[in-house]
Formats: C-alpha cells, structure tokens, sequence
C-alpha cells in the first residue's frame, strides 16, 4: 500500500474522492478487480501500477505537465489505465470521436491546441514513439498553446468537444476543481453503493464515460468495459449485462429503447442484478421505461435522470422516478446539486426577468432558459471568453409545483416562418402531449421557391397506429403559422440514433428531402 | 367525367403533394392542415400553369377545398388582381 501512496497522491491530486476511494481499495483489497474487459482483469494494485508507469513514459516522451493529448484509442483497459496514466502525469486528454478519419483527427487535434495524438494506429506524422502496449504517440507540429503556466498546469484534467448543433463545435476543458465537485456532489446525491459492477459503454469523446469510468472509481467499484464492436448488438451487450452482473447501466433514453426493444426478444429483469439505471443526454419521457417501470420497482432497480451540459461537467441535477412520476409526460431533472444553482431567464418580454430558485420559495410556475451557476461550472470554451455569469445552457425548462425543474426542449433562439417568430421546441412539446406521440423534432426550413416551412419529424409511440392526418388534425388547435407543413412518421426502428446515442436530429431533417427526391 | 370532378381531383392532388400528406379530403381547410400563404399562391400558380384550372387564393386560406375553384365568370371578375399576380410563375419571396 505504502508503495502506491506517491501514486495515488499524484494521480487524486485536487481530486479529494479519487484520493479516498483509491486509498480504501488498495487498503481493504487491492487485488480486488477494478477493471474487466472480456476475460482480461486488473486488480486495482496493477491499475496502479500500470498507470504509474504510463505515466513515466509519457514524461519520458517529454510531453509536460498541462499539456493536452488527443486520444484516438478503443474502449478497453488500456485506455483506462492511459485516463489515469495522464492524470499522475499532469497531462489532459481529449478524446478523438471514433468515426472520425486521420485527417478530421489531426484538423481536431490542432484545433484544440494538443501536443499531439496517442493512437493505435499509424498517422501521415513524422517520428512516432511507442507508448508500450496502448499505441504510438505522433507529435503534432508547434501548437498555439505555448507552454502552460506551473501554477496551473496539470489543473486540467479532459477536454471534450461540445456536438456543436449550433456551427462549428466548441471545446470544453474540464478542471480538476470542476471534476471533483462532480464526483462528490454525484455521490452525496445518489449515494450509490461501493464496490459495485459498472457497466462503460460510451465512446470517451462523450463525456458520460467520465462518469462511467471516474464515478466506478470513487465509488470503488468494478468496470466493465463493453467492448466497442460488442456495442451495436443488443443482445450481445445483454448477455455481458447478465454474466458480469452489472449493478450500474448509464444510457441515453435512445439507447435503452435500443437495448431493451421488442426486436432484442422479451426482457427478463430477473437476469440482471442491476440496481441503478442512469438516464442522461436526453430529454427522458416516460413512455421509455413505463412498460418495464412495475418489473424494476419489484426488482429495487432504481431509475435515474441526470442532467447537465458538458459545460457543468457531465451532469448537475438528478431525480429518482418514483411511482408518482408515471402519470407524467417527462421526468423531471430534479434539483441542483449542493454549490449549483439554476435559474430560469425569461425573455418573454423585452427585458428578461430572472427568478432565482433555490429549490424553496416558488410563487409562479414559469419556464425559461436555464442558467446554471456554481462549482461545477467551466471557466469558457477554449480560445472563447472567460465565462462571467453563469452559464447559458440554451435549454428550455420550467418549475412543477414540488419545485423541481423539468425538461422542456432546446432553444434554438427564436427562428422566424414568413415573418412570425416561432420556437420549435414549443411545437415539439405540443406534439409530444399526444398520447400517440413519443417523440418530434420541429425546425423552419427556409426554401428558396416556397417561402419558409416548419417541419415535423415524429416518433409513433410503440405499437400504435399513427397518421399524418392525426398530427395535422391536432395542430390545427394551434395558431396557424405554429402548423407544421410536412411531417414525416418514424417508427422506433426507423428512428436515427447518432454515434452519442441521441437522435440524430441533422439525419432527420436530410431524411425529409430524400422523401421528396423522386 | 365533368370537368369541375377532375378540376377538384386536380387539386386535391396538388394539395398532396405541396404538403406531402395522403390523406386529404374536400372537407378540409389547407391552412388548418398545415399550408400557409406561400404554399397557397404556389399552388394556385401550379395549377393554372399545368392544368389551367382557376383557384381563388382567399377561399383558399379561408374555406374547406371544395369551394375554392373558380368556375362562373363573376367569380373570376372578382378575383382579377389576384391572378394578375398569380400570373407570374415564380413567387418572389420579399423580406
């Protein structure tokens, strides 16, 4: 144990719930395994150990403190080990998207100022050095960084990529301070039992797998890693599911309707011995667990929706569905953490009006974007301004009566149809109250021949019969510029989920004008 | 088959495809379903371009289908100007 100790120091440093968790496995079982990958194990002695000495080559590679490494690894026990390696290192990663080709990795890598990419593969680079059994690590030419300020270097801790819906995708480094008040406030709030079996599914370009990977590890559990080519195949994953024994599954609302849909073959919850389910990145209706929710309250599983932008480090708000929940449409996001605090702007009017919540005193139940405030907080976007004010979220939301705070959609600041102002996330909610409704996806196309068209993509609820007539029919309650024109019906199958398994919205709106090529 | 059955057919069927749904029916009002003004004037200059059949754009916005085609030559007065426009056979979007 005392061998580690330098280790752990290094590697939890301004990270308190790292420190501790490590300190208590390699005290109480260090042999005890902290990570699976098909039948390969490590103890948490030799993840020590391992990282350690990835560590030591990376200095070795003079790659320095506060200095940012592009990863382009698949998911497995060596980037694990190359996660915490960086992190006794002083080094921040940032993980390349998986679909990406050598020469997006190498745009991306010089765009976000890294020192170079750590790949298993081999890049159009000069002078590649070996980083022994994980891959070959090629220098990029001089970034724009310059070298890193001592007093804060070895301070960040990942960078990832916003999705950029909005233009071109932005950076978000992640320090230790902001990392570490998620660990511990995602620990008070949900109190999740050590020494339990998490399962990583997500590709680390996403930042849920910082809550997969670090959140298994300050609660000194075990990961299992779902191996990436397992990933697509439902029932492969539910067989890992059943034999590891997984506790602990984090999806998306897409990806456990994937996972867990009529096509995988009827679920058994008898065959996992799971006892939380993580729902995050999405807004989470109830129609997506409702038919399985009376098996898993039998079964003690609890159902969790997180919340939170990149920006706010992985996620700031939960709420555990109760029974209470079922007769909702969505499921709250809960209150903030301890040291965040949300506050709905309003901008009905001219000025916007602020209404401060706290989570007690409530008068009025309104609905704005939310600005999220506090610990967990970036400082700004990477060569962006310095972050001021809290953080615009761009989400829409509103307060129910028990003051929690619910989901309502993304604002895509106002657009304009043939001069009115509409918010396509109000006709998305409207659509979605429809008890045939699961899903929809709202935006103004603005034609060249035919004036401006609000357009609708709708997810059918499972098993119900739907028309566009039906939507038409109920729009027509609406004001008449609020009516889509077209719509275009999905089933759940049909549904396009991208690479982060959310909806892929940009596949939806190119999805309507192959319907009209002929 | 007379001509005001396959005119009302013809537009129905422009209905259709400018807002890309199956199911419409005479009954129906254009805006209700989802058209709007734009989508109404190219359909009126669609239909008398192709098919030479007269539609009267403001019952269009504001009738069911089945009372917007223009058929005695009175209707037709009244609705000069608007043709005038519908004329053309591109519709300049002005902001």
């Amino acid at each position: 144990m005392e061998a580690y100790r330098e280790t752990v120091m290094k590697l939890g440093f301004g990270l308190q719930p790292v420190v501790e968790a490590l300190n208590k496995a390699l005290e109480e079982n260090p042999e005890a395994p902290a990570v699976i990958h098909n039948d390969k194990v490590r103890s948490y002695r030799q993840l020590c150990e391992s990282a350690q000495n990835i560590a030591t080559q990376l200095t070795e590679m003079a790659i320095l403190p506060g200095e940012r490494l592009a990863l382009d690894i698949p998911r497995s026990i060596a980037l694990y080990e190359l996660m915490l390696g960086c992190l006794i290192a002083g080094v921040s990663f940032m993980s390349l998207p998986r679909g990406f080709d050598k020469s997006e990795q190498i745009q991306e890598a010089k765009r976000a100022n890294c020192v170079g990419i750590l790949t298993d593969t081999e890049l159009p680079l000069n002078g590649g050095l070996s980083l022994r059994g994980i891959g070959t690590f090629w220098k990029l030419p001089e970034s724009n960084r310059g070298l890193v300020r001592s007093d804060i270097a070895g301070d960040e801790v990942y960078c990832v990529r916003t999705s950029g819906t909005t233009g071109e995708p932005k950076i978000v480094p992640i320090m230790r301070g902001q990392l570490s008040s998620f660990l511990e406030n995602s620990q008070k709030a949900l109190k999740i039992d050590l020494y339990a079996k998490w399962l990583w599914t997500h590709d680390l370009s996403f930042d849920y797998a910082i809550w997969e990977t670090f959140g298994c590890l300050v609660h000194c559990g075990c990961l299992v890693v779902l191996d990436e080519n397992k990933k697509p195949d439902a029932r492969s994953t539910q067989r890992l599911m059943a034999k590891a024994g997984i506790n602990v599954l984090s999806v998306t609302p897409s990806e456990f309707r994937y996972l867990f849909s009529s096509e995988a073959g009827s679920v058994n919850w008898e065959d996992y011995p799971l006892t939380e389910i993580l729902f995050a990145g999405e807004k989470l209706s109830t129609s997506t667990f409702s038919p399985f929710f009376n098996q898993l309250d039998k079964a003690k599983v609890r159902l969790i929706n997180a919340y939170g932008p990149s920006e706010t480090t992985v996620f700031c708000a939960t709420h555990v569905v109760t029974k209470g929940d079922l007769a909702l449409e969505s499921i709250p996001i809960g209150k903030p953490f301890p040291g965040i605090k949300f506050e709905l702007l309003n901008s009905n009017d001219l000025e916007a009006e602020n209404l401060e919540l706290n989570g007690a005193d409530v008068q009025d139940l309104e609905f704005g974007e939310l600005k999220i405030c506090g610990t967990q907080v970036f400082a700004g976007y990477e060569g962006g301004e310095p972050l001021t004010d809290g953080y615009h979220s761009g989400d829409i939301c509103r307060l129910d009566e028990q003051g929690r705070f619910v989901f309502i959609g993304r604002s895509s600041g106002y657009q304009k149809i043939n001069g009115f102002r509409v918010e396509p996330y109000e006709i998305e909610e409207y659509l979605q109250s429809h008890e045939k409704v699961d899903e929809a996806v709202v935006w103004v196309e603005n034609t060249s021949n035919q004036g401006d068209l609000l357009l609708a993509c709708v997810r059918g609820c499972r098993d119900v019969e739907l028309s566009t007539r039906e939507l038409r029919l109920a729009c027509s309650k609406l004001p008449p510029y609020l009516r889509p024109s077209r719509y275009r019906l999905f089933d759940d199958k049909q549904w396009p989920i991208n690479e982060r398994g959310k909806t892929d919205r940009m596949s939806l709106r190119r999805s309507m004008y192959e319907q009209e090529e002929y | 088959m007379n001509r005001k059955s396959t005119d009302q057919k013809a537009l129905i069927r422009e209905v259709e495809q400018l807002l890309n749904e199956t199911d419409v029916r005479p009954t129906d009002n254009f805006i209700e379903l989802g058209g709007n003004s734009f989508l109404a004037l190219q359909l009126a200059i669609n239909l008398k371009d192709r098919d030479n059949i007269e539609v009267d754009v403001a019952r269009l916005l504001g009738n069911t289908l089945e009372c917007v085609l223009i058929t005695t030559d009175v209707e037709r007065d009244k609705t000069q100007s608007i043709q005038t426009i519908c004329g053309q056979t591109t519709v300049e979007v002005v902001e």
